[in-house]
């Protein structure tokens, strides 16, 4: 455990456009690469 | 998260060679939905401001199934109020990690955000996960917390101290 590192990347969904159906698509997709993700209110870290 | 409202995603890589694949999956989805294709950036490029955060999940590893509060109403009260004092930001989020076994577990946590121009938050944060968290006189059974530092995330754990 001691040698795991977790790098971050950001990035959203459009503000329009993104569905219910876009962003279950999305987690299953990020799943399938990454160990595990947050959903964040967009910007909330980059003030 | 609410959808049509916008959504942004703090994703955890082991190795960040994975990022590759990660801004390939992301255009490839966009594309085939006619979404603008969003820019996948390392978080620590992006943010104007150095910070750190920790999250804090509201449940319990799942045990036979089932999950129970981590902390008891008054305690998490008191853990925010503490963090917000101290000039923490508050939100709560969803998120969903890989078990040992492969499942998929959902997590709704607090995540609690400080500015922190010269790491000495960061030292803060870490001090209030061994102190309050592990050692606040309710049991926490988290193997680890997720400490985020510049982008990367780094793990506080209870019984192997801080690294």
């Amino acid at each position: 455990m001691s040698d795991t590192i977790y790098y971050e990347y950001d990035f959203r969904l459009d503000q329009e456009l993104s569905t219910t159906a876009d962003i279950l698509e999305i987690r299953k997709l990020l799943l399938k690469i990454a160990h595990g993700f947050t959903e964040i209110q967009p910007d909330f870290l980059t003030k | 998260m609410i959808p049509g409202k916008g959504n942004g995603y703090i994703v955890g890589l082991k190795n960040p060679d994975d990022a590759a694949d990660l801004r390939k999956q992301i255009t490839d989805f966009a594309k085939s939905r006619d979404l603008p294709v969003p820019e996948v950036v390392a978080a620590w490029e992006k943010s104007r401001t150095r910070y750190c955060f920790f999250l804090l999940p509201f449940y319990t590893n799942p045990k036979n199934g089932k999950r129970a509060f981590l902390f008891s109403s008054k305690r998490s009260i008191e853990i925010g109020t503490r963090l917000t004092t101290a000039g923490a930001s508050e939100t709560r989020v969803y998120g969903q990690w890989i078990d040992d076994n492969g499942k998929v577990v959902e997590d709704f946590s607090a995540l609690y955000m400080m500015v922190d121009e010269d790491s000495t938050n960061e030292d803060y944060l870490r001090r209030f996960i061994q102190e309050e968290i592990y050692g606040g006189g309710e049991k926490c059974d988290q193997a680890v917390i997720y400490l985020s530092v510049k982008g990367q995330g780094v793990l506080v754990c209870h019984e192997q101290g801080l690294f």
